[in-house]
């Protein structure tokens, strides 16, 4: 129970979660952006950090008056009925969101990785790892974090300097032929993919230090990492890149220094790298919501039944690559990240006022 | 926790290790290792598709050979689609085809002169083909080259593909690789270029040459571009690093140079409706050769003078060029008209459908910046 309730700093947090983020970054479907064209996808950062600075206004404002609760111990003050249900809500959201992202793992190494292979097993034992990860709670999984941090980046770096000679501004295009509209209903999709936001408006309470420093030092810093990432996949494969499933991972199939020509390996195990951190942290906020709130049970048995359902879910998304499709929602996912992430704590603010108005008339 | 968690992922480890269907499918004698890919399409409209493999069964029994080249093998199938076609290899050797070690795929002048779309899909789907693999275009059949042999042995596509990437020391040659292809078939704006293969038979001796570039105008082969052409197609594309070089400077001279350097940027303006393109070449070069005996020394008016006559030279050369693309061949394969569509995109939505008029109407404006970096062992005077 000590490790659940232990406090993070702000910069393994962030680390942590931008971690996650490049995981979403690095396994970017082309099918997202089928309206737009290419170089939009360099200016939709911008927009990316305007929704990203908004959407997390109500969580902040909540924050600076109650630093030691989260949201779901504020509702709990109010209504235990209702902190349940948001909670159940979180749980879903959680859920869903490391069933997407080892489906992703699943579809890559399914088709990319292992394309003669059965990947059941190899699934297995990721989630496997991943529910271990949850296990060694939050600080361990920082701390991981702040040492895989040190491996991908450089790494990510190095594919795109040996890039460089192959840039060609020709295949860039104009920026929003299409008008500005799709660029922004992209960089909304972009947001809901965007699970670390939820994240951080569960645990802000746990983080210790500059943590509105890190928010913005974190959207900042994800959102260019992105940006560098689609303008060199828009300039060295161009259109080629719409045409594959995983873009990335191909740009980094192109990647080679001397006589090193497979730096997609580099690419996999980043992606490997970033799974394990990102759906770890999942399986253990789940594992946490369970036992603040229905808690019976020790808490390995939570991440047991966690594990057992995940796996359960994605074998059963892995029989066929259009239950990947329904998986993977862009409107199920932008539903979910509004109401918990802007909803929700906006609710928490104006009835937390009324209260205090009609407190206040009261007395 | 711990304890149980190690014997799960041993356990689970052991499992797929073991697991006899993937023991096979790693073994490499049971795996054919494809080296190229030819495609042609026959009279009956089926694909016929040659592959030039490394016999895996020769290779063991060989192993302590120290011959360079593999051992190879080729194979001819038919088939409805490319894919079937591939497919049936299996049934013949009883081999998994395993195409991430493909070198090159050659296409036929039967597919290149028809409609080249149809084959492309197949190697963008196929996870197992590298994105990098060059794309070439036989001046016949694919076949021919992939089973060409030279005495008993076959003309390897390892060395066909060195010769290709050689590119990068000789401009005269041109390279293409998948990706590139796909991106200018689906960019709509370009149309694209690659290297040409022909068989050439001497005193009984065979060899596969590059023997220039085909050019394409949409999906359909338009015309050959010979090797001196390349060079100026490579200065267009910006792909060119090094080449030789040789112009008139006098009656009776000759002079050889070998370019070192190479960086050409391009832009466009509309004026008066029309555009402008503005093609700046800076290039360094190094002279190799003066015909006409041996001179004492060099002045420094005379570097001036084979600078200035060589950038006269690349001119001239760059503008036939762009006149023989767009005036003779109607074809965009160095991606000027995307210039167009990038800086003056109203313009483009305008002239979308009638680019290639647009393209033949524009100006051309050529401007070369030769330096001499080297001139060799002789000695300069003032």
């Amino acid at each position: 129970m000590e490790k659940t309730k232990g406090k993070i700093s702000a910069f393994q947090f962030y680390v942590m979660l931008f971690l996650s983020r490049t995981l979403t970054t690095v396994t970017y479907l082309s099918s997202y952006t089928e309206n737009i064209r290419l170089s939009d996808m360099l200016v939709q950062p911008i927009f990316r950090i305007v929704i990203g600075t908004l959407i997390m206004l109500p969580v902040f404002r909540l924050y600076r008056k109650h630093r030691d609760k989260n949201i779901l111990e504020l509702l709990n003050e109010k209504s235990q009925t209702l902190a349940k249900v948001v909670s159940i809500l979180f749980l879903i959201y959680f859920f869903y969101f490391t069933v997407v992202t080892l489906a992703r793992l699943d579809l890559f190494a399914g088709t990319i990785v292992f394309p003669e292979t059965d990947v059941e097993y190899m699934l297995i034992f990721a989630i496997i790892l991943c529910c271990y990860g949850a296990y060694l709670g939050l600080e361990p999984l920082g701390r991981s974090s702040v040492i895989s941090s040190v491996l991908v980046i450089p790494a990510l770096i190095f594919i795109m300097l040996t890039l460089v000679d192959k840039v060609d501004f020709l295949n860039l295009t104009p920026i929003f032929y299409n008008g500005v509209m799709p660029v922004v209903r992209v960089a909304v999709d972009s947001v809901g993919q965007t699970v670390e936001y939820g994240i951080i408006a569960l645990m802000l309470p746990r983080v210790t230090g500059k943590w509105r420093k890190g928010y913005f030092i974190w959207l900042f810093s994800q959102v260019s990492l992105m940006a560098i990432m689609f303008f060199f996949a828009c300039t060295v494969m161009g259109n080629f890149a719409s045409t594959q499933l995983f873009p990335f991972h191909t740009m980094a199939s192109l990647a080679e220094f001397s006589m090193f020509t497979r730096l997609d390996a580099i690419f996999t195990s980043v992606w490997i790298m970033c799974a394990f951190i990102k759906a770890g942290l999942l399986i253990f906020l789940q594992t946490d919501i369970l036992t603040t709130y229905f808690g019976r049970f020790k808490r390995v048995y939570y991440i047991v039944a966690i594990g057992i359902l995940t796996i359960i879910a994605n074998l059963f998304i892995s029989q066929q690559v259009r239950w990947f499709n329904i998986a993977d929602n862009s409107i199920i996912k932008i539903f979910i990240t509004g109401l918990s992430v802007f909803i929700i704590p906006l609710f928490i603010l104006i009835t937390g006022r009324k209260g205090r108005e009609k407190c206040e008339k009261h007395s | 926790m711990r304890k149980a968690l190690i014997v799960l992922l041993v356990f689970l480890t052991a499992f797929y290790t073991f697991n006899s269907e993937e023991i096979y499918k790693k073994d490499i004698r049971n795996r054919l290792v494809i080296q190229g890919i030819g495609i042609d399409v026959e009279d009956d409209k089926k694909y016929s598709v040659t592959i030039q493999a490394i016999d895996t069964n020769a290779q063991s029994a060989t192993s302590s050979d120290s011959a360079s080249q593999p051992p190879l093998k080729t194979y001819k199938t038919k088939g409805d689609t490319i894919y079937t076609a591939l497919k049936s290899v299996t049934e013949t050797e009883g081999k998994i085809p395993l195409y991430s070690q493909n070198r090159i795929i050659i296409l036929g002048k039967s597919i290149t002169e028809e409609n080249m779309a149809d084959v492309i899909d197949f190697f963008v789907r196929d996870v197992e083909n590298s994105s990098s693999v060059y794309i070439a275009a036989a001046e016949k059949t694919a076949g021919e080259i992939l089973e060409a042999k030279n005495g008993q042995e076959y003309i390897s596509a390892r060395s066909i593909e060195t010769g290709i990437s050689s590119y990068e020391y000789d401009a005269r040659i041109f390279e293409l690789q998948l990706f590139d292809l796909i991106n200018r078939y689906n960019s709509g704006t370009k149309d694209f270029a690659m290297p040409l293969l022909s068989l050439k038979e001497e005193k009984g001796e065979k060899s596969v040459e590059i023997s220039g570039t085909a050019l394409f105008n949409s999906t359909k082969y338009r015309e050959k571009l010979s090797k001196d052409e390349t060079i100026y197609l490579n200065i267009l594309y910006d792909k060119l690093k090094n080449t030789a070089l040789a112009y008139d400077i006098d009656d009776n001279k000759k002079v050889s140079l070998n370019v070192v350097d190479s960086k050409t940027t391009r832009t466009v303006k509309i004026k008066n409706g029309q555009p402008v393109f503005k093609i700046k070449v800076k290039m360094e070069a190094d002279i190799s050769e003066i015909s006409g005996g041996v001179s004492s020394a060099m002045k420094s008016k005379d570097i001036e003078k084979i600078a200035l006559m060589g950038e006269k030279y690349v001119e001239k050369e760059t503008k036939n060029l762009i006149y023989s693309l767009y005036e003779k061949y109607n074809s965009d394969s160095t991606g000027l008209g995307r210039l167009i569509y990038i800086c003056y995109k109203d313009f483009y939505k305008k002239n979308e459908k009638n680019l290639d008029s647009v393209l033949q109407n524009s100006i051309y404006e050529v401007e070369v910046d030769l330096k001499i970096r080297r001139i060799g062992h002789e000695f300069i005077m003032g």
